[in-house]
């Protein structure tokens, strides 16, 4: 068996530091010289692996979950990059996060506010929504499994290597802490997805108060309390946190499969609907924020094919706001450097004073700054028929946007286009 | 050998004087890849192995972004204590050596074909700022048919071959260029030389100069002129012959400039025939080249175009023909290459479509299932390029991307002149 403690190599990578370790695994920074950028390697040390006939299908199983896990591309999941099984040395080679864990948000000193905690839980709602339908649960969801940084970036770790890891040697060794665990799965029953749903619950709880809902001097009470107890509302811990995020947390955490979401959707839409509610609302530092964007460019028809991951970018790159009625937005001949996507209200479309257009929510203006090749002029003017919010693209940061997500935006706007034309020669033809 | 770092071997592939190569699986991926393997002695040494070991990495990651339909993908790249190893696209077909052999050439057509795409290949990687240094018929690997080539061990000839080669002996100069035999500074140029011997090679079944050693052969590469290809084989049209020649200047200024002007010679030369006869078919150097000059392909970037030869369906059609039937459902859209369309409605003319112009696009530009709206008809024997939308969907990301740019560049025109219409009224 590999040395613990001190690798200074782990197969073609050099090892930087350490990062941290576990019961059944340390994690290194370490240097990928061929694609040139920093990656973190975990590597198992399971207690198995010594056994040969075990140690086998121990490394099948290793690399079958490092395979799926792989497969998952989403902007809040930490990217596996490789794995590897030898016989003495199993590692897992991943993107490097540099903000550390959740885990130091956890502690009743240090406590995020509760629109940010809803935000980081909003976010691991879709990224794990996004794993399930690939056919992934998690199983280990905790602070110390999701990764951040800056503000609100999450990104969640530790996909499949659960079973890997501590799967089988939890229960022989007690090794690791039920207190993130579903009752179903304390209980050794068949989980599904929503395992995962009761874990963020609990994520939840633990980032809000500052403890966890139940506390026991020992594990076997705690799991009694996990099946038995009902917990109490976090804001009797943190009065602060408004009765829809109570609910939340709790309906996320009931015992009773049937009273728990079902799916992670309704689990993200309330969410979402607790950020906007006028209790957190009027404490946001920013006004739109990312939850509020993704779910707002999630409903509007022009991002309908958008995956979830080319929505974040969308999130990411675009600049949002209020606009009155009468407030020009775009004036014919300025140069242009971006176009705008109604979110909300009506703006009207005119050139020489005639109008040209009437727009609604999720239709697209100022798209010529785009779309053509050197006119960056603006053809028309553009004035607001009614209060709205307005979404802004850069032109240059669409540009250095991923090729999916441009193409994405070259298709809704050729439907859109496809759309006008025929519009305007049916007027053509009419008139 | 079970295992080239944490590759797990199927069985060997062959084996070099500085390296060997094996055939492996990769098991987090799921697929089979050529492994090199670089013996431990180019490691070694104290002092060149340090220097060596950062040349792999620069050259490696240099080489790994090149990502071309005609260069063999390089996917990984790792040195440890004593060994390196690359991990590449697996090419099952075999390498050019086998068409060396005066007993077993490929028909000159092919020979340009196969040459044509190692040019615009290296054009590619020059612009790129890659070099390949080492190309001879043992590095031009092919997938399924010969003219299915791919460029393979680029970028790391300088780690792999050159130093070492001098040292052991091992090695022949055959493909090397004057200036790198006599060890200057080479440019991109080098590579445009050894692919001239190359070719010279499959056309004529034999090397430009042959020595009894290896001194005699540095002694002509440096001092004489080769016998034109057509010496040796007949049928080598004098077009081709002047190629080699220019490919194969001593002086790097009088060669061809670029990969770029090398494989537009050769596809003139194509075009005006090489002796056999008018050819029917389309060959892919011909759709390459017929691509790139259009205005509409302007702004494909090089391997989206060659996945534009794979992926459409290229036709001659006679003046007459209808090509697309209002009214008909259409799941496909056409490019004229060369001639004249009609379009009509009702019978009453629309327009006329020259080389370069699309139509039957709506197809693809419709989310529903699509009616024409018009139909076309060659009016003049014409060349054009069927492409199935269903197809399309399954091309790459790039390619769709650049079809869409295309369509909306032309919806832009379109709207922008209907809206002048609309409000100039």
């Amino acid at each position: 068996m590999t040395e613990r403690g001190g690798l200074t190599q782990i197969g073609k990578y050099p090892v930087l530091r350490k990062l941290g370790e576990g019961a059944t695994s340390e994690v290194y920074l370490c240097s990928d010289s061929f694609n040139l950028r920093d990656v973190a390697i975990k590597v198992a040390f399971p207690e198995h692996l010594t056994d040969p006939a075990r140690g086998k299908v121990y490394r099948k199983l290793f690399l079958t979950e490092a395979k799926l896990a792989g497969k998952l591309a989403h902007p809040h999941i930490c990217q596996i990059y490789d794995a590897v099984a030898e016989e003495k040395l199993h590692y897992i080679v991943m993107e490097y996060v540099d903000g550390g864990t959740l885990e130091k948000y956890c502690s009743p000193e240090a406590l995020l506010p509760v629109e940010r905690t809803v935000e980081i839980a909003f976010k691991c709602t879709r990224a794990l929504e996004f794993a399930h339908k690939h056919g992934i649960t998690h199983r280990d969801i905790k602070p110390a499994n999701i990764l951040h940084t800056g503000e609100t970036e999450v990104k969640i770790t530790d996909f499949g290597a659960a079973l890997i890891a501590s799967g089988e040697t939890t229960q022989v060794a007690g090794v690791g802490s039920p207190a993130y665990m579903s009752p179903e799965q304390v209980k050794e029953h068949p989980v599904d997805h929503r395992t995962d749903i009761y874990a963020v619950g609990v994520v939840m709880y633990h980032l809000l108060t500052g403890r966890l809902p139940f506390l026991a001097a020992n594990n076997f009470t705690l799991i009694y309390q996990i099946t038995n107890n009902e917990p109490e509302p976090p804001s009797s811990f943190r009065p602060e946190i408004p009765p829809a995020v109570d609910a939340i947390v709790l309906r996320a955490m009931a015992k009773d499969l049937a009273k728990r979401y079902g799916d992670w959707a309704a689990f993200a839409a309330d969410l979402a609907a607790a950020f906007r509610s006028e209790h957190l609302g009027a404490r946001r530092a920013q006004e739109f924020a990312d939850s509020d964007r993704f779910e707002t460019l999630r409903k509007l028809p022009f991002f309908e094919n958008f995956s979830d991951a080319e929505l974040w970018e969308v999130a990411r790159i675009s600049t949002w706001r209020h606009a009155p009625r009468g407030e020009t937005l775009m004036k014919e001949g300025e140069p242009g450097d971006h176009f705008c996507i109604l979110a909300q209200g009506e703006v009207k479309v005119t050139r020489h004073g005639k109008l040209l257009n009437m727009l609604r929510a999720g239709e697209p203006f100022g798209e010529m700054a785009y779309l053509s090749k050197n006119a960056h002029e603006r053809g028309a003017d553009v004035t607001v028929a009614a209060d709205a919010s307005i979404i802004s693209v850069p032109t240059r940061k669409l540009n250095q946007a991923s090729e999916g997500c441009r193409h994405k935006f070259d298709r809704a706007f050729m439907e859109i286009l496809v759309e006008r034309l025929s519009m305007a020669n049916v007027r053509l033809s009419g008139v | 050998m079970d295992h080239v770092a944490n590759y797990p071997v199927v069985r060997k592939l062959g084996e070099g004087a500085t390296s060997e190569v094996f055939l492996c699986q990769d098991p987090f991926r799921g697929r089979q890849v050529a492994v090199k393997r670089i013996f431990p002695e180019s490691l070694r040494d104290p002092v060149r192995g340090r220097l060596f070991r950062k040349l792999f990495f620069t050259e490696a990651s240099l080489a790994g972004k090149l990502d071309h339909p005609h260069i063999a993908q390089i996917y990984d790249a790792g040195i440890g204590e004593d060994s390196g190893y690359i991990v590449m696209e697996f090419v099952p077909g075999g390498t050019m050596e086998r068409f060396c052999a005066p007993e077993n050439l490929l028909p000159v057509e092919q020979t340009v074909e196969i040459i044509f795409k190692c040019a615009r290949a290296l054009a590619y990687a020059h612009m790129q700022g890659v070099t390949h240094r080492d190309m001879k018929p043992g590095n031009l690997l092919y997938a399924s048919a010969p003219t299915d080539v791919r460029i393979g061990d680029f970028g790391l000839a300088l780690n792999v071959g050159a130093e070492t080669t001098q040292i052991t002996g091992v090695g022949s100069p055959a493909y090397m260029s004057p200036e790198q035999i006599r060890e200057e500074l080479v440019d991109h140029r080098t590579d445009l030389y050894s692919l001239g011997v190359v070719m010279y090679q499959m056309l004529a079944g034999r090397l430009p100069f042959q020595g009894t050693n290896k001194f005699s052969m540095i002694y002509q590469i440096t001092q004489f002129d080769p016998a034109p290809p057509s010496s040796y084989r007949r049928e080598v049209p004098e077009s081709l012959d002047r190629i080699v020649r220019r490919a194969m200047q001593k002086d790097a200024a009088s060669r061809y400039h670029s990969g770029d002007e090398f494989a537009g010679d050769l596809v003139q030369a194509l075009r005006a025939g090489l002796g056999g006869g008018r050819r029917e078919e389309f060959g892919d150097a011909d759709k390459f080249a017929a691509l790139r000059a259009m205005r509409f392909f302007s702004r494909f970037a090089e391997p989206e175009l060659w996945e534009v030869v794979r992926v459409g369906d290229w036709q001659r059609v006679a003046a007459g023909t209808e090509v697309v039937r209002e009214g008909e459902s259409g799941d496909f859209f056409c490019v004229l290459i060369h001639g004249e369309a009609r379009v009509t409605k009702n019978r009453k003319l629309l327009t006329v479509l020259g080389p370069g112009e699309c139509f039957g696009e709506m197809a693809y530009l419709a989310t529903d299932r699509h009616e024409r709206g018009a139909t076309v008809t060659a009016s003049k024997d014409s060349h054009i390029v069927r492409v199935r939308t269903s197809d399309l969907e399954q091309a790459s990301l790039a390619l769709r991307g650049h079809f869409d740019r295309a369509f909306i560049g032309i919806l832009v025109e379109r709207l922008n002149l209907a809206n002048t219409r609309l409000t100039s009224g």
